[in-house]
């Protein structure tokens, strides 16, 4: 085994998302590249391999003729092709650093599949030369980052939500479920903007990169800007999608929220509106209506399920699933001990709405069967949260987990060197990675 | 991936660096706006085109690095009043050991109060914040030779000349006034032989070589005459003189001679003296024979260990009158110490205690002792097998 002893050579962890790409070194409590999984490429008549936009000059640079993708589809990566540039663009373009120096450590999501892992092994030993790597769980390394061995992850991401039951730094795999909740609530974003309500027309999502020139209007006046007739040609359907979707996401970050007793008319209204501000000049106030956002993590009307079979399942649902095929006593571990991550969960009043989702529907339930004690069991073998307040710790928890995990001592031991890998082959990267 | 040592290594929670970055990705704006408008995509896009510099970690404000560390402004270390303790003692005057809660020796002005004042407790006192603060004061007024004054500790000992002035006066209790100057001497001369023999380990104060104070002491007591007790800004004066008389009842080291130098100043000595210098209620002034060289040998390295507090063992210097004893104890150990520890006061804080009426001590049989019981040996082990 190779003795990378300790502190001398820092590990680097990448955490590969749909969203970002986080980069870092071992022992850091921030990653220092974050990239944007979506990268830009030009389809020329030729090859496909074609030059990636990546990074901060990447998509959001506007070409003509460019194309927007993402490795990713459905919470596991389709397309390996673009991994290794996403990867040394922020390894090397951005840490400069040198991953043949240093052990890499990468993260997987929980349902990952055997053949996506031994492929991401082997893209780093045999194209960035690592001389040692290792892939984890980001269910584990959540419950790490919160200092936990055993933990509910709930990790509410850009395209997936999912809850991971990790029990001493193992996943129960038959308590993990997961689903594209957030992609549905976005959808359900993006619907209420582009829909005219009583109180405002239809929101046009146009990026600033067509705007000509715009005017400041009054707040729910009409937007009076000019696009640009150069560039209107040029622009791509994938890309108008992509920046269409960035600027929805950006209005839920700033203005959703969701209510913490559950769908409320009264307490909508009761919240102060927020304001937002479109690239087109476009502003208005927001009232009840971003808290149906928020809302949908949580409630999906019987109408929209009868219209759609195939619905992603809301937190609730997958809350249940997930604790009932766990044992009645781990769910007491697991519910005391419950790690609220993703960058999707930074809705103001998630925390608190979960937790009540929580005590008021499966508090109960553990208690329950667990009812072979008479004693009047007391609800306070409840539920405990962990969600930590700040956004870094939020967004990147996977990152941090493999932070903490790559720089400590009993971790050495599980790399997976070079040479193993040479000497024994994929094979390895199941047997030791679990 | 979950051995049980990893596991708690994780519970046991794990502090991350804090890392540079460059935050992007919140949006420019310089002031916030009410509502958050926030306009469309951060300045990643503008990047390319707008001048503007990117702002490190925008909306954070402030650096990141010291959180809310010295949101208060810096702390402001209080001076711990030890300037000087690094100094090497110039052993000109020994620092006096406040066993009786001797003013303590302050740091800082040691040289100068020294000299100065006839009662130079007062000195040592102010310099002394606290230290042995209540001793001081008591002994101020006292007898010109009874208050052994701590030099300020830094300066365990003025230049010889110098040192031969402030030594301390004994302690009150320890001599009466007249037998004071008649006592400094002798720790007078073990001090004013400590410059001269410059043995003393720098902080501590050396133990001058007994032999050389006893036989100096003849002389070297005018010298030490000339320089009244109150130029002893610091420690006072192990009172040789006193101990003679009390040699017998020096059973115990903690409380040397009390009885004899009580006479002098009646009134409390210093209260708290002796508890602050463990060291030199280690270093009786006349320690009784077994005790001394052991003790002294082990206190002149605690001293030495401390150095700033340029304590003298007191023991050789006040053990005058048994020269005999010390001459033998000297022999045993390493220069005896330069000074001699006044012993602590029979009042203190009103507690009384006993300073006289003390049992002789035990004979000194030098060799290795046999005990009762049977084993002469701590255990059977042999180390020869740790090989």
């Amino acid at each position: 085994m190779v003795n990378y002893g300790g502190d001398e050579v820092s590990a680097l962890v990448v955490d590969i998302g749909s969203s970002s790409v986080r980069a870092g070194y071992a022992g850091d409590d921030t990653p220092k590249a974050v990239v944007s999984s979506y990268y830009g490429y030009k389809t020329t008549a030729g090859d496909s391999d074609a030059k990636l936009y990546l990074g901060q000059h990447g998509p959001s640079i506007w070409r003509p003729g460019m194309e927007i993708g993402n490795p990713w589809r459905d919470g596991l990566i389709f397309d390996f092709n673009p991994i290794p540039p996403l990867i040394s663009h922020a390894l090397s373009d951005i840490m400069h650093a040198n991953p043949s120096e240093h052990p890499v450590l990468v993260t997987e999501p929980a349902w990952n599949t055997a053949a996506n892992r031994e492929r991401m092994a082997e893209i780093m030993f045999e194209e960035f030369q690592v001389p040692a790597f290792y892939i984890a769980n980001t269910g584990v390394l959540n419950a790490f980052a919160s200092g936990k061995g055993s933990a509910l992850v709930i990790d509410v991401g850009h395209s997936m939500a999912s809850i991971t039951p990790v029990v001493d730094g193992f996943v129960l795999r038959k308590g993990l479920v997961y689903s594209a909740l957030p992609k549905l609530v976005h959808a359900h974003a993006k619907h209420i903007l582009t829909n005219p309500t009583p109180t405002r027309p239809s929101i046009d999502l146009y990026p600033h990169q067509l705007i000509a020139s715009k005017i400041p209007v009054e707040p729910s006046a009409p937007p009076r800007f000019t696009l640009r007739e150069d560039r209107s040609a040029g622009t791509t359907e994938s890309w108008t999608t992509w920046y269409e979707t960035r600027e929805v996401d950006e209005w839920i970050h700033t203005v959703a929220g969701v209510l913490d007793q559950g769908w409320n008319e009264q307490a909508a209204a009761a919240r102060p509106p927020r304001q937002y501000e479109f690239p087109t000049g476009f502003n208005t106030y927001f009232g009840p209506e971003r808290f149906q956002v928020g809302e949908e993590f949580f409630y999906h009307s019987p109408q929209l399920v009868a219209q759609n079979p195939n619905l992603p399942k809301n937190i609730p649902t997958l809350l249940s699933e997930s604790l009932r095929a766990c044992d009645p006593d781990l769910r007491q571990v697991l519910m005391g001990n419950v790690v609220l991550t993703g960058g999707g969960s930074l809705f103001t009043g998630f925390a608190d709405r979960l937790e009540n989702e929580l005590s008021r529907n499966f508090a109960h339930v553990s208690w329950c069967t667990d009812c072979k004690t008479e004693a009047l069991v007391d609800i306070t073998r409840q539920v405990k949260i962990h969600a930590p307040g700040n956004p870094i710790e939020r967004k990147y928890g996977a990152w941090l987990g493999g932070s903490i995990l790559a720089s400590l001592g009993t971790f050495h031991q599980l790399w997976i060197s070079r040479e193993e890998w040479q000497e024994h082959g994929k094979a390895i990267v199941g047997q030791r990675c679990k | 991936m979950a051995s049980s040592e990893l596991l708690k290594q994780i519970q046991a929670g794990k502090k991350l660096r804090k890392a540079e970055t460059n935050d992007r990705s919140a949006p420019m704006v310089e002031t916030k706006s009410g509502g958050g408008g926030m306009v469309g995509a951060p300045g990643v896009a503008r990047a390319s085109s707008s001048p503007v510099a990117a702002r490190p970690s925008s909306g954070a404000g402030g650096p990141p690095q010291l959180g809310n560390l010295f949101a208060g402004g810096l702390p402001k270390l209080k001076p711990a009043g030890q300037n000087n303790l690094a100094k090497p003692p110039t052993f000109g005057k020994p620092p006096s050991v406040p066993k009786r809660g001797t003013p303590a020796v302050t740091a800082s002005t040691a040289p100068p109060s020294r000299p100065t004042p006839p009662r130079p407790p007062t000195a040592p006192p102010a310099a002394l914040p606290g230290r042995l603060a209540p001793a001081l004061p008591s002994r101020s007024p006292g007898s010109v030779s009874t208050r052994p004054t701590l030099p300020p500790r830094a300066t365990p000992s003025p230049p010889p000349s110098v040192s031969v002035t402030p030594r301390r006066p004994p302690p009150p209790p320890r001599t009466a006034s007249p037998t004071n100057t008649g006592r400094s001497p002798p720790p007078v001369s073990g001090r004013s032989s400590s410059p001269t023999t410059t043995t003393i380990s720098s902080p501590a104060r050396a133990v001058p070589p007994l032999p050389t104070r006893n036989n100096g002491n003849s002389p070297v007591p005018p010298v030490r005459r000339a320089h009244p007790p109150p130029a002893t800004p610091g420690r006072p004066a192990p009172p040789p003189p006193p101990r003679p008389s009390s040699g017998s009842t020096l059973g115990f080291r903690a409380v040397p001679a009390p009885p004899p130098r009580k006479p002098p100043v009646a009134d409390g000595p210093p209260a708290p003296p002796a508890r602050v210098r463990a060291l030199s209620e280690v270093e009786p002034p006349a320690p009784p024979p077994p005790g001394p060289s052991p003790a002294r040998a082990s206190l002149a390295q605690t001293l030495t260990s401390v150095p700033h507090r340029p304590r003298v063992v007191s023991g050789p210097p006040k053990t005058e009158p048994r020269t005999s004893v010390h001459g033998v104890v000297n022999g045993n150990r390493q220069p005896p110490p330069t000074r001699r520890i006044p012993s602590p006061p029979p009042t203190a804080g009103g507690h009384t205690f006993p300073v006289d009426g003390f049992p002789t001590p035990r004979p000194f049989v030098p060799g290795a002792k046999s005990y009762g019981g049977g084993r002469q040996r701590g255990s059977d082990f042999d180390l020869s097998n740790l090989e």
